[in-house]
């Protein structure tokens, strides 16, 4: 009989052990995933990915203010090539579009991002692009546009 | 059989492939299978399976070409396929340009093998830097390549292992730079690649592009970042590659444009022969519109790789292969419509750009882009060739001169009497012989260079010593002057002596002449006088450059002219004038300083050759070409027809082949049928065909050169006994023969047409047919019709141009009287015919 309480005891202070180590685990593990450390290979992130949302929302917001920026002579929204590229810069949108950010087309490579966008307003009809995106200086900025055409 | 097995089976077959021929085992050395880390590469096989030897130099030796890959790079770079093009039209080629440099005569095709340490900086300790020294030096060393600088060729990082190590930061870089006589570079970052700079932007550990200013990068970041995202679990060639490139991003830092690694080099050192061949994409309807705007202009993309900037820096001569891509759907689809309707040629219409940066223009493939490797073939063959030997050709409208079996310098127009002066460096023809403006044209053997000099009505030229040229002017003065040009000395009048033939035309009141000069040695000049009226008769001289002179010769015209490679012996073909370019039938051989001559008659001549002791009835020996070898023999090409009498056809009974004088009796060395030959060394000779193609023929392998040719020439050079021509000799064809029933039938149809249109019946005697040498003959008896009369008759039927025909008779005696006849058929019909 002491023997099987003996038993017991060490079962009991088994659990306790492990039931400490599992809390420890679980107060030391993280509240949520954390954004996997980035690898030294080309990698193509989704909007899905750890940490990409807020890119989007910051290129989104980049991409809605450049009618203002256009009208206003803001060159700041290109990135450094394209004002080299480009002499004028004032035609770019036509006055009073929108544009509106289609978030779940976001892919990231590097500094290197595009999402697809929807062009309204003007005189012409809406018309899609894919919008390439350069994080240059420590913000993101418009690198180019493809246009989305059908023949 | 294991790969290392079948490795060596191969390197076998090339050692044995190149062990040189026993007639040139003194001089020459065989390429070493293995020479440090560069390897013979093993032989491609042929379109027909066939694998290709190994052709050495004319000195038996070879030049080594080293082929360099570039980083992360193998050997295999260069035995791919030559598939790609800048051209919507893509090669049709099995071979690679490894291949097509193994087929060049006097190459030794090594790579040189540094995969294992390709991806490392080349110039760290134990990379690519290091095994390239190893294996030059090693080449450098070996027997078979003395006298021949290594040529290389390398893709990307390996022109710049090839440029460290000629520097003087290699290891003995001073003295390889003298070794190396020239470098092809395909696509070599020489100012850095862009790869560091995707890299820098692309890799997932990038943050910030910073400010990139260069619009081309820019672009390039744009394009892939966009293809990257398309090509996700897609597996399509042009995926692979941009996986690959990707996957290449994280090590490339040192080729960053200014990177300390790039910075440390040096340029390439003063006097290296280099060319820089690169490919590029050009984007029209450029990359990055903005919006409403459209990307002005189009972009230079470089090979995607390296920039065209980079890969073409220097101030070397370059070639670039573009490709053009157009990154417009809707531009495409119109292209295609136009294409459709042949409004636009295909190869006008640029390619949709969706992966073609990673097709034909794109970096990795520019060792098999058929532009580039054309290109570089062509260097290196054009380099190989100059090592090669030399000879001119003239032709129907152009004079040539030929680099082994390349064309160096054509000059155009419709010349005769093409001559090389005696240093070598000039070759001189005749243009508009006997006009007003006639002039003597040169061209410099160096360079090509042109020189014009009025020669006064001259119709032919003859080398002066060292670098002049003489001709006679309108009035028969003799002219000198130097072949680079400038005017001509004062002319001299000939004093040549009044010989008895002179005194007999005189006297026959023949007092015009045309005065020629045929050849120049020792500063003395072959000179014919041929009076008018009397065209058979022509005299021969040497002149002097005063202009005084020694009666030579009085028989016969001279016909072609040949002067020993040192210049001490003439000889000429002389005899009566038997068609255009032809001499019959002598061979004169004079000694210039002595004013001496042999002549090889026209028995002599004859008996030399192939029927000796009989003659066809009318047969005509003709020298059509003339020339002494660097093996001190006098060689010809002679040829003879007969005339057959009783058909009116002539019939060749020697056709032209090639003949060397043995003392006095021509012996055959290749039966041809040929125009022309010219041995230039042991194992290379120029051959012009019957139809008057030029080959240049390696160990019996022809190259194409030239078409209507009418004479080959070779400058004066140092003779060698073993460049000696050879070939199938000419063999006596078996005698065509009539047994006697087939004598009686061919005799009795024949003459059916023979006596007036009686049919009449032959039949030989019981002594039967007698043959010799395409005659066959019989005693007969020649019965008339059906009346049964006969009478008896010998009967000579001739075998010519495939076919039996009637000769002669005791009634119809074409070959004249008996006597005659008796002198002209051959000697075992003559008991036949009751000739004494």
């Amino acid at each position: 009989m002491p023997q099987l309480r003996r038993h017991v005891l060490v079962a009991i202070i088994g659990a306790v052990l492990a039931a400490a180590l599992g809390v420890g685990v679980w107060l030391l593990w993280p509240a949520t995933a954390a954004p996997p450390a980035p690898t030294n290979a080309v990698v193509v992130r989704k909007p899905a990915d750890p940490g990409e949302q807020a890119r989007i929302a910051a290129v989104a917001e980049l991409a809605e203010r450049l009618p203002a920026a256009v009208a206003r002579g803001d060159t700041s929204v290109w990135s450094a090539a394209t004002r080299e590229r480009f002499a004028d810069l004032s035609a770019t949108l036509p006055t009073g579009s929108t544009v509106t950010v289609d978030r779940a087309t976001w892919r990231r490579t590097g500094a290197v991002a595009s999402v697809e966008v929807t062009v309204a307003g003007g005189d012409q009809a809406p018309r899609r692009y894919t919008l390439v995106v350069v994080h240059e200086d420590g913000t993101w900025r418009v690198s180019g546009t493809f246009r989305l055409e059908q023949p | 059989m294991s790969r290392p097995a079948a490795a060596s089976a191969a390197l076998l077959l090339v050692a044995a492939l190149a062990a040189p021929p026993a007639a040139h085992a003194a001089a020459d050395a065989a390429p070493p299978r293995e020479c440090g880390t560069a390897r013979l590469a093993d032989p491609e096989r042929g379109r027909d399976g066939s694998i290709p030897g190994l052709r050495p130099h004319a000195d038996g030796r070879f030049t080594p070409v080293l082929l360099v890959h570039g980083w992360n790079g193998s050997p295999e770079t260069w035995s791919q396929p030559i598939t790609y093009s800048t051209l919507p039209n893509k090669p049709s080629v099995n071979h690679s340009l490894l291949g097509n440099l193994q087929g060049l005569a006097g190459a030794a095709v090594y790579t040189l093998d540094y995969h294992d340490v390709a991806h490392r900086w080349f110039a760290l300790p134990g990379a690519g830097g290091e095994l390239f020294v190893e294996a030059e030096n090693c080449l450098a060393g070996q027997e078979a390549f003395q006298g021949h600088k290594t040529i290389v060729i390398a893709h990307s990082m390996g022109g710049l292992v090839t440029r460290w190590a000629v520097s003087d930061a290699a290891p003995d870089g001073a003295q390889r730079r003298g070794r190396i006589g020239l470098v092809v570079t395909l696509g070599t970052p020489y100012e850095g690649s862009w790869l560091a700079e995707l890299g820098t932007s692309l890799l997932d550990t990038a943050t910030d592009i910073g400010a990139l200013r260069d619009k081309r990068v820019a672009a390039l970041l744009e394009v892939i970042h966009l293809l990257l995202v398309q090509c996700e679990g897609v597996d399509l060639p042009g995926c692979r590659e941009l996986t690959k490139l990707a996957d290449q991003l994280a090590t490339v830092r040192a080729f960053v444009p200014g990177s300390p690694e790039l910075a440390a080099l040096s340029g390439w050192p003063a006097g290296m022969r280099v060319h820089t061949l690169t490919s590029r994409t050009v984007l029209e309807d450029a990359a990055g519109g903005l919006f409403a705007l459209r990307s002005p202009g189009e972009l230079d993309l470089g090979d995607v790789v390296v920039g065209t900037d980079s890969a073409t820096a220097g101030d070397f001569p370059e070639r670039i292969g573009e490709c053009r891509l157009t990154m417009s759907l809707l531009r495409n689809w119109v292209n295609d419509r136009l294409v459709d309707t042949g409004r636009l040629a295909k190869i006008d219409a640029p390619s949709h750009m969706f992966l073609g940066l990673f097709a034909d223009c794109f970096h990795v493939n520019e060792a098999r882009i058929i532009q580039l490797t054309n290109e570089a073939l062509g260097i290196v063959a054009d380099e190989l060739a100059a090592q090669g030997p030399l000879y001119a050709y003239r032709a129907v409208g152009e004079l040539g001169i030929v680099r082994m079996d390349r064309v160096a310098h054509r000059v155009r127009g419709t010349f005769v009497d093409a001559q090389f002066t005696d240093d070598g460096r000039y070759l001189a023809a005749v243009e508009r012989a006997g006009r007003p403006n006639a002039r003597v044209v040169t061209i410099s053997v160096a360079d090509g260079h042109r020189a014009d000099l009025p020669c006064g009505g001259c119709t032919s030229v003859a080398p002066a010593g060292q670098d002049r040229v003489a001709w006679l002017d309108r009035a028969g003065k003799l002219v000198q002057a130097n072949a680079a040009g400038g005017p001509g000395s004062a002319p001299v009048a000939l004093r040549l002596p009044k010989t008895a033939e002179f005194t007999e035309h005189q006297r026959q009141g023949i007092t015009a002449s045309t005065v020629r000069i045929h050849a120049g040695v020792h500063g003395r000049f072959l000179v014919s006088r041929q009076y008018h009226e009397a065209t058979d008769t022509t005299e021969t001289f040497l002149v002097d450059a005063d202009g005084s002179a020694e009666a030579l010769d009085d028989n016969g015209f001279v016909g072609a002219t040949a002067v020993t490679p040192g210049g001490t012996k003439l000889a000429y073909a002389r005899g009566y004038q038997y068609e255009a370019a032809s001499a019959d039938i002598d061979v004169a051989v004079v000694d210039p300083d002595k004013a001496t001559r042999t002549v090889v008659d026209s028995q002599q001549l004859a008996a030399g050759i192939y029927h000796a002791g009989y003659g066809p009835a009318g047969e005509v020996v003709a020298v059509h070409d003339l020339w002494w070898g660097y093996d001190g023999k006098l060689y010809a090409t002679i040829g003879s027809q007969s005339f057959l009498p009783w058909t009116q056809d002539m019939e060749t009974v020697i056709p032209k082949s090639l003949w060397r004088l043995d003392g006095q009796r021509w012996v055959s060395v290749d039966a041809g049928p040929l125009l022309a030959v010219r041995q230039l060394t042991r194992s290379t000779k120029a051959v012009v065909t019957a139809d008057g193609t030029l080959y240049t023929e390696t160990d019996g392998r022809g190259v194409k050169v030239a078409t209507k040719v009418e004479a080959i020439l070779v400058p004066p050079r140092a003779g060698d006994p073993q460049a000696a021509p050879s070939g199938k000799k000419l063999t006596r064809p078996k005698e065509p023969c009539l047994s006697k029933a087939d004598f009686n039938r061919t005799a009795s149809r024949l003459g059916s047409g023979i006596f007036e249109g009686s049919k009449v019946t032959v039949t030989a005697d019981r002594a039967g047919v007698t043959c010799q040498g395409g005659w066959a003959g019989a005693w007969t008896t020649i019965a008339y019709g059906s009346t049964g009369v006969g009478r008896e008759s010998y009967v000579i039927l001739r075998y010519g141009n495939g076919r039996w025909s009637w000769g002669v008779d005791t009634y119809w005696q074409q070959l004249g009287e008996p006597t005659e006849m008796c002198q002209q058929i051959p000697p075992k019909l003559k008991p036949t015919v009751h000739c004494p």
